[in-house]
């Protein structure tokens, strides 16, 4: 008795991936309104508190060749031109051309150097 | 129409004094004249020169003036037709067009992918009404038997037929397109691919009408073009899912994928096309090259030459015994990797290849294919 029950169950659980997929292709192609976010309340800046500094280690890997990983499992490989809060420069060399190519900090996961270690 | 109605009294009249002399000899053969057919020839002959009830001469003209009807119900009818043919509008010419290639492709799916020229050719010849064609640039010349030299004189072209000559615009070929659901099969390579419920498809025949209508190059090795129905083909930023079959043999998918040693050769080397993509040079991987159960899915972004903006081109490719079925979305903006991943991955695992034409790890007795499955992935036009 318990066995249909227990199978129903995993069958329902169990859900195939194109399933899965599919419904996060409509997701993706009819985004649901994002309603407004109401402004936070803040509280007047405290004149007496510094913000702590913060070193960004990209920052010394600036003219390296570094190897760069983002959220969506992508792959980027360059010099570090620049790097800042918003974002990091990378020159990628293309067999025509050299291109300068900038990727936001938000979809980067992992930055690492790629100069051969001496 | 008034010679034909004329005639038409005319030979009322004879039959009507036929009958009249034949019944004066004899009742029975003035009814049997009017019921059976041919049977005035019995009177005729037995009455010949009998100067009260001959019909000779009657019956001469009622052949003479039957035949006459005839030809005049023939001349009505094609005058009628051609008077048709030309109150026709741009629109129901194209269309009616469009409908006999319709069928014509739709006979044609389940055909086999090696004769595409030939196919297109055919086609060709359909869309322009017999006008001597030129295959697109960069096709292989067309398989069809050249036509033999006659001598018979050119004749010339009618402004109508100049009409007919016009191939399709882009937005009648798209508005004849006829889009399928439910699955894409090609029971001659042995695979059928599940359509998710929200995708629908258009095959080769289709395909090929709209390629030839934007003057594109008809890309033999595609069958099917996926969209979600949302997607309009003609509106501004939209994309689809091309499916391609590499019909080249079994792909060793033996070896990992090491998407920065693949990064490194394609932005080092310029390798052969093999896959539909935008061609320039490649940028890195948005989404990069993975392996599973069969199916290998990555997106490039890659930098078209002469483009000042960057685009993603999504591959999917599910391996079979005979060959790869590719999945492509070519051009999508950037920034859509997931959701382009998403359709060509969910695509590519929605195909079911019978059983046999399966991909095996092993090639056993299949035709291996001249590249590897890494070299496929690297190998991006």
């Amino acid at each position: 008795m318990s066995a249909p029950i227990i199978l129903l169950t995993l069958a329902l659980f169990a859900a195939p991936d194109g399933a899965d997929d599919e419904a996060r292709i409509e997701q993706l192609l009819h985004p649901a309104p994002v309603a407004p976010v109401a402004p936070a309340k803040t509280a007047p800046a405290k004149a007496s508190k510094r913000a702590p500094v913060v070193v960004d280690p990209a920052a010394a890997l600036v003219g390296h060749q570094v190897r760069v990983r983002t959220v969506d499992r992508g792959m980027y490989a360059g010099t570090l031109l620049a790097a800042d809060a918003a974002g990091i420069t990378l020159r990628i060399e293309l067999p025509k051309q050299p291109l300068n190519y900038t990727l936001p900090r938000s979809g980067i996961t992992e930055l690492e150097d790629a100069e051969p270690r001496p | 129409m008034m010679l034909y109605i004329g005639l038409q009294l005319v030979l009322l009249v004879i039959g009507i004094s036929i009958v009249t002399r034949v019944w004066r000899a004899s009742a029975l053969d003035g009814v049997l004249c009017l019921i059976v057919p041919f049977y005035v020839l019995l009177p005729m002959v037995k009455h010949w020169k009998d100067p009260d009830f001959d019909i000779r001469w009657h019956v001469l003209l009622l052949f003479v003036c039957a035949g006459a009807v005839v030809w005049a119900h023939f001349h009505w009818v094609h005058q009628v037709l051609g008077d048709s043919a030309q109150t026709m509008t741009k629109e129901e010419r194209a269309q009616a067009l469009a409908e006999a290639i319709v069928g014509q492709a739709g006979d044609d799916d389940d055909g086999d992918l090696d004769d595409e020229q030939a196919r297109l050719a055919r086609y060709q010849d359909r869309v322009e009404f017999g006008r001597k064609t030129h295959p697109p640039a960069g096709t292989a010349p067309a398989t069809t038997p050249a036509r033999p030299a006659t001598h018979e004189p050119d004749t010339p072209v009618s402004a109508a037929a100049a009409e007919q000559q016009k191939p399709l615009t882009p937005r009648q070929a798209l508005a004849a397109a006829v889009y399928r659901r439910g699955a894409v099969e090609r029971a001659t390579l042995g695979f059928s691919i599940d359509l998710p419920g929200n995708f629908h498809a258009l095959t080769a025949g289709d395909i090929r009408r709209i390629e030839l209508s934007r003057n594109q190059t008809a890309d033999a090795r595609e069958i099917a073009w996926v969209m979600h129905e949302s997607m309009a083909l003609d509106a501004p930023g939209t994309w689809f899912v091309r499916v391609r079959w590499l019909s080249d043999g079994w792909v060793s998918a033996a070896g990992s994928l090491d998407g920065w040693r693949l990064l490194q050769q394609a932005q080092r080397t310029a390798a052969p096309a093999r896959l539909a993509g935008s061609g320039g040079d490649l940028i890195g991987y948005a989404i990069a090259p993975g392996f599973s159960g069969s199916v290998a899915d990555w997106v490039e972004e890659r930098l078209p030459a002469g483009a000042n903006a960057s685009v993603l081109d999504c591959h999917a490719l599910r391996l079979g015994r005979a060959g790869v079925l590719e999945f492509s979305v070519v051009g999508a903006p950037a920034g859509s990797q997931v959701l382009c991943d998403l359709s060509v991955r969910l695509l590519a695992r929605s195909t079911r290849f019978d059983s046999g034409s399966d991909y095996s790890p092993a090639a056993i007795d299949a035709r291996r294919a001249p590249y590897s499955l890494v070299e496929l992935i690297g190998a991006v036009r």
